[in-house]
């Protein structure tokens, strides 16, 4: 039952030292650096060409849908891809646990195929 | 088959009953509501009378106590200040029954009555029937819900003198904040809801505290997980000083003691209110309608005090020998004087007698903490009268009120012309709470006195100035002072009346007479025939003076004083 | 591979059987949803779902092996079973049992919430929640923790949204995900620093390998300090405490609840308030090896994770109901002031976690600490979502109840509603005859038992008992002020009459839940007890002794 604050000290030295290594980094970099503003400096293409209009363009939120889905498949992909090639490797996937791997991934499967005909139903893929 | 058990169960179910079915009758049947709750409260009163013959007819064969039964481990039982009404010897637990298991032991539904008890249930049932009748014209909105809190107070407040689980106690403790709450909070004066709030958080607060200080006495009473883990009073008391009485044990529990009496009691104390801790209790007078002042001054505070008696004492008997008991005796010294002071200077005069009450419980507190026979009887004897005479005061003064809706003492002047009756009520209620001889203040103001005095002369073992009866015997003396000069401003003089329109102003009542009459004629009663109360005290008294022989051994004190007072012989 | 080890991992799929049904059904809603536009439709069919989780979970219960025989010890023949990714211990039946309950309860509180359009979204949302508890129950695996755990937050954000689409519930959605967010990621940091000290995911097997890690160490504490994989164990039980400290809104990660509570709808606001508190505190008992029966093999509970962690959960309940107590004083919004309220709880709730290390080795009928967290947990859900569910009773679009002056008057305009509410809030409070007096009075008699064998502890938790006693009188005011608004004031402009509607339901069992709790507690602490195997009574034994032995030095 030993008690001692003690054993925390390692804990409050790596906080320190964390905390004070951030601060310190800012602050050097803060004094340290030289600063000599110009305009040309302050220019978004230093290297004279004048940028037209503001660099944050309204986007069609419908690309953010469709980029979504495409990470799901692409996901779907990546997840598969190893699947295929190990499953019937003895050494990675034991014999008698084949057969559940095998419905997960089906399971696995369904879901991403209902997932897709609720986006469908909901009318993602419809350009509105 | 109505057996005698039965009487404790419906003195708790009844009141419970009658509440929900107020409610249920809903607002707007007032005549119904009043006839079902003056029913359930003569019911209430007509059963604590029969309880009363039955107890008195036992209370002969309780065993006494004598100081050999103590040291021989078979009789410490009889450290037991229990009693319940029908129980045979074969089965002494008819009224319990298991709530929460925790496999060593068992929180129960523990009812029973004792000495130290059954005089404040009777008081509690008797102040019950005033309260209700004073409200028939009082409360005219929501008056269903009105009636439903009272009685739940009423259930509350037997519960908690009839708990004997500690936890039981806690529950009632606790609860009983909730009805007053509300009879403060709706049917009060005018700052109603800051008094209401004010009163409920300094409780809980107090209580909360309380709870933790009960935890830790039954968790210090089976100190390693193998022992038999307790929750009822006796057994606890019976554990303390049997660990007391052991050398082995003893130091660990000089140490608990410590802890425990400043828990426990911080609770009580708020609840007394002893002095730092009073503030509550003016604002909550002043604001609540009679009923609730009447029920808040005649029993509540006693649930302080009686607290401060059931458990503080003989749960933390070295502790409270050598230093609750200087701490306490001074907090409630000069809570007498200052109390008193305070009523003086009031204006209002629910605000006076409630400052009066401080003083007059700080003379109880005084009575219960010198520690010996005489003093405990005259603090409960004090409970009792203070219940009694300052809910007659309260109750006229709710009169007063309801018929000129002022309570300043400067609005008024030579009321005795214009209503005799009233004036002679208010004057007898006076003498009552001043400590007339004859009636019946005298009595228990006299004992806590003597009790006192006697702790004072003896126990400190010098001639030297006896403070503290000098400051308890002073409160007396101003509360004749501030009462009187109240009735010379109210009742004397030349007639000043406060304006009033539409209804002409009238004496008292039938109704009014009839309600405070019980009230008077037991006032009378007990100045002149104490002796029932106080043999009937007397056992459950000396157990608890032979908890505090115990305690004054280990603590190295005389254990035999000479008898320098024979006071209560007198009294008999 | 051994044929046990096998079955092992194939055969706990029965197991899941009643998620397996919610979830399914969840899928059917989803669909469903987009072919049929009717609340009743889907409600009703979100409560049959869940009737027929029930009657799975029923199903289930005999057929598995950990309930004809309760391991009250590591038995080493067994142990492959302990190796599943999921496991059907009688805790995780109960935190089972009190997940359904609860997604009756929520899908009848939100039956009218949100756009018809979407109820079916709605309740299939709310079934996932509710498989997620059951899976956080049984999990015995890091991961399966962890997808348990995203399982309740991935619909939670959902729920958050899709009632109402305003910038404040916009905003309270948004709040909720990124932190949410940060605390999984906090989570699945500790996790892996766990993995990667000891190689393994399994939770029994990693208690089982830092407790003998401890027990080396034993003989010589000063070396603790120098043994590098303590540090880290330390700071990846930090981080793990942190990622769920967010999810029982412990301070200092409770800074979300007041802006999501207010923000977001009633029905949101109830179960954010209830369900992340459940799997939290769930989840902190398996890892940090406090169910008994379950945790490291064959050593006393709670020691596993070193000495530190009871001291890391005293301060963080000391300093979470002080500050949630102290910031309700100020407010006025009910959900906001209900927010803090839930911190404050949390902290009641935290010193049940923190005592277990210290009373959970004695013998007898109960098991300290965790008892108590659990009856709290059911208490708590009961009262808080009574309390809710009457608040979005009165609630109308025309006349919303926001601040705690709309509640003004409510005792005499709507009786029965008052004396709910004041019911609720008095249980809040702790009044006896409730269930809130009944959780409170075991947490702090957990609180006050220890043992005088540790007595630099036993002094402690006092202080805590303390600490939590006054808070409670601190909570009494705020608490107290809405009974006083309801009962001790004129309505300006009173509410209207609601009409009758399924969240009657609601209020009517947590009622009675609240008020049967507080008069016969015994019925759910047996339940309890049942569920939480004793402590071995020889291991016991050995714990007294050493705690003597080192008491004597």
């Amino acid at each position: 039952m030993d008690f001692t604050l003690t054993t925390y000290y390692p804990i409050f030295i790596y906080l320190v030292i964390v905390i004070g290594f951030g601060i310190a980094a800012i602050a050097t970099a803060h004094l340290v650096s030289p600063k000599k503003v110009t305009p040309v400096k302050q220019m978004t293409y230093e290297s004279g060409m004048d940028p037209i209009g503001d660099a944050r363009q309204k986007f069609d939120v419908k690309f953010y849908l469709i980029a979504i889905l495409f990470l799901v498949f692409d996901l779907e992909l990546l997840f598969l891809y190893p699947w295929t090639t190990t499953y019937q490797q003895g050494s990675i996937i034991p014999a008698g646990l084949r057969d559940i791997v095998f419905w997960e991934v089906q399971v696995f499967l369904l879901t991403v195929i209902i997932a897709y005909l609720y986006a469908w139903r909901r009318g993602v893929f419809r350009w509105r | 088959m109505f057996e005698d058990h039965h009487i404790v169960l419906w003195l708790l179910g009844l009141p419970l009953l009658s509440a929900v079915v107020v409610w249920c009758l809903g607002p707007t049947r007032g005549p119904a509501i009043r006839a079902v709750s003056f029913a359930s409260s003569v019911v209430v009163l007509l059963l604590t009378a029969m309880l009363i013959v039955r107890f008195l007819a036992i209370s002969g064969e309780r065993s006494p106590v004598t100081e050999d039964t103590v040291h021989q481990e078979s009789k410490i039982h009889t450290f037991k200040p229990e009693f319940v009404p029908g129980a045979s010897a074969e089965d002494r637990h008819k009224t319990t029954w298991n709530i929460l298991s925790f496999g060593r032991g068992q929180i129960q539904f523990y009812l029973g009555v004792d000495g130290l008890n059954i005089w404040l249930i009777v008081l509690t049932a008797l102040l019950m029937l005033p309260s209700v009748l004073v409200s028939f014209r009082q409360i005219t909105e929501r008056v269903n819900e009105f009636y439903a809190w009272l009685l739940a107070l009423q259930t509350c407040m037997i519960g908690v003198f009839l708990a004997f689980d500690i936890v039981l106690f806690y529950v009632f403790f606790e609860v009983s904040l909730i009805p007053l709450f509300f009879l403060i909070g709706i049917w009060g004066g005018s700052r109603r809801q800051y008094a209401a709030r004010k009163f409920f958080i300094y409780t809980l607060a107090g209580s909360l505290i309380t709870l933790l200080g009960v935890i830790g006495v039954v968790i210090a009473c089976s100190p390693d997980a193998s022992s038999k883990l307790t929750f009822s009073i006796p057994e606890l008391v019976h554990e303390v000083h049997k660990n007391l009485e052991n050398e082995d044990t003893r130091g660990y529990w000089s140490a608990v003691q410590l802890w425990t009496f400043l828990a426990l009691s911080l609770g009580f104390a708020i609840k007394v209110p002893l002095i730092p801790f009073h503030t509550w209790l003016p604002l909550a007078h002043v604001e609540a309608p009679t009923a609730g002042s009447v029920d808040l001054a005649g029993v509540l505070l006693k649930i302080g005090s009686y607290g401060f008696l059931r458990l503080c004492i003989p749960l933390a008997p070295d502790f409270t020998l050598v230093n609750g008991l200087p701490i306490i005796t001074w907090l409630a010294a000069i809570g007498v004087v200052y109390g008193a002071l305070c009523a003086f200077a009031q204006d209002d005069v629910k605000r006076l007698i409630a400052y009066s009450s401080v003083s007059h419980l700080g003379l109880c507190m005084l009575g219960l903490f010198s520690l010996n026979a005489i003093g405990i009887q005259g603090g409960i004897m004090q409970m009792i009268n203070h219940g009694l005479s300052t809910a007659a005061l309260f109750l006229l003064i709710g009169m007063l009120y309801e018929r000129y809706h002022t309570r300043q003492l400067k609005d008024y002047s030579g009321m005795a012309s214009k209503m005799p009756l009233f004036a002679i009520c208010l004057v007898f209620a006076s003498l009552s709470s001043v400590g007339l001889p004859g009636l019946n203040g005298f009595i228990g103001e006299f004992l806590c006195l003597a009790g006192i005095y006697q702790y004072e002369v003896i126990d400190r073992q010098q001639r030297i100035l006896p403070i503290l009866t000098v400051l308890g015997a002073s409160g007396l003396i101003l509360g004749a002072w501030y009462l009187f000069t109240m009735l010379r401003k109210l009742l004397f003089g030349e007639l000043r009346e406060p304006s009033h329109e539409g209804e002409p102003i009238t004496d008292l009542t039938v109704r009014e007479w009839g309600l405070l009459t019980p009230i008077f004629i037991l006032c009378v009663v007990i100045g002149f025939y104490p002796r029932p109360i106080l043999h009937t005290t007397e056992p459950d008294v000396e157990r608890i003076g032979l908890i505090v022989k115990q305690a004054r051994k280990r603590a190295g004190l005389s254990i035999d004083p000479p008898p320098l007072v024979t006071g209560r012989a007198d009294v008999r | 591979m051994s044929p046990d080890l096998q079955n092992a991992l194939t055969d706990f799929i029965p197991q899941v059987v009643p998620e397996i049904v919610l979830g399914v059904s969840a899928c059917v809603l989803f669909l469903g949803a987009t072919f049929r536009v009717s609340r009743h439709v889907w409600g009703v069919f979100a409560l049959v779902a869940l009737t027929l989780a029930s009657f799975a979970l029923i199903a289930t219960i005999r057929s598995l092996p950990l309930f004809t025989e309760p391991p009250t010890t590591f038995d080493k023949s067994k142990w492959p079973l302990y190796a599943a990714p999921v496991l059907f211990t009688p805790l995780a039946l109960f935190f089972k049992v009190v997940g359904l309950v609860t997604g009756f309860l929520l899908v009848l509180l939100s039956w009218d919430e949100g756009g018809e359009d979407h109820a079916g979204e709605y309740h299939g949302c709310l079934l996932l929640l509710v498989a997620g508890i059951g899976l956080v129950g049984a999990a015995n695996d890091l991961l399966t923790l962890f997808l348990a755990l995203e399982l309740i937050s991935l619909p939670t954000y959902l729920l958050l949204y899709l009632p109402r689409a305003d910038e404040r519930a916009q905003e309270a959605a948004m709040k909720y995900f990124l932190l949410s967010v940060f605390s999984s990621g906090l989570l699945l940091f500790g996790f892996s620093y766990l993995y990667g000290l000891t190689g393994t995911t399994n939770i029994p097997a990693l208690l089982d390998m830092f407790a003998s890690g401890q027990e080396r160490l034993a003989p010589n504490p000063e070396a603790s300090t120098q043994q590098p994989w303590v540090g880290v164990t330390l700071l990846a039980l930090v981080m793990i405490v942190a990622g769920l400290g967010f999810r029982i809104t412990s301070v200092p990660f409770h800074f979300y609840a007041p802006d999501v509570y207010q923000g977001t709808t009633t029905p949101a606001a109830a179960l954010l308030a209830f369900v992340p508190k459940i799997v939290g505190f769930a989840a902190l008992l398996r890892i940090l090896g406090y169910v008994p029966g379950l945790s490291a093999f064959e050593r006393p509970l709670g020691t596993a994770m070193g000495e530190q962690v009871p001291m890391l959960l005293w301060i963080m309940a000391a300093v979470t109901m002080t500050l949630g107590n102290i910031l309700a004083l100020l407010q006025d919004n009910i959900r906001r002031l209900i927010a803090y309220s839930s911190v404050a709880h949390a902290g009641y709730m935290l010193i049940g976690l923190a005592v277990v290390r210290y009373l959970a080795n004695a013998p007898g009928e109960s098991v300290g600490g965790v008892e108590a967290l659990l009856f709290y947990l059911v208490a708590y859900g009961a009262m808080t979502l009574g309390f809710f569910a009457v608040l979005h009773y009165l609630d109308s679009p025309d006349r919303p109840l926001e601040s705690v002056d709309d509640l003004a008057g409510l005792g005499k305009s709507h009786p029965s509603c008052g004396l709910l509410l004041t019911l609720f809030l008095l249980s809040l409070i702790g009044m006896p005859l409730t269930a809130g007096f009944v959780g409170k009075f075991l947490i702090f008699f957990d609180a006050m038992g220890l043992s005088s064998q540790n007595a630099e502890q036993a002094r402690l938790y006092r202080i805590l008992a303390l600490i939590a006693a006054l808070n409670a009188a601190v909570g009494g005011w705020y608490y107290l002020r809405m009974i006083g608004v309801m009962y001790l004031r004129e309505a300006i402009d009173p509410l209207p009459r609601p009409r009758p509607a399924p969240v009657v339901a609601t209020i009517a069992v947590c009622a009675t839940l609240t008020l049967g709790l507080g008069l016969f507690p015994q019925s759910l602490l047996q339940l309890i007890r049942d569920a939480l195997p004793r402590p071995n009574a020889q291991l016991v034994a050995r714990a007294a002794d050493e705690g003597q032995a080192v008491a004597r030095e």
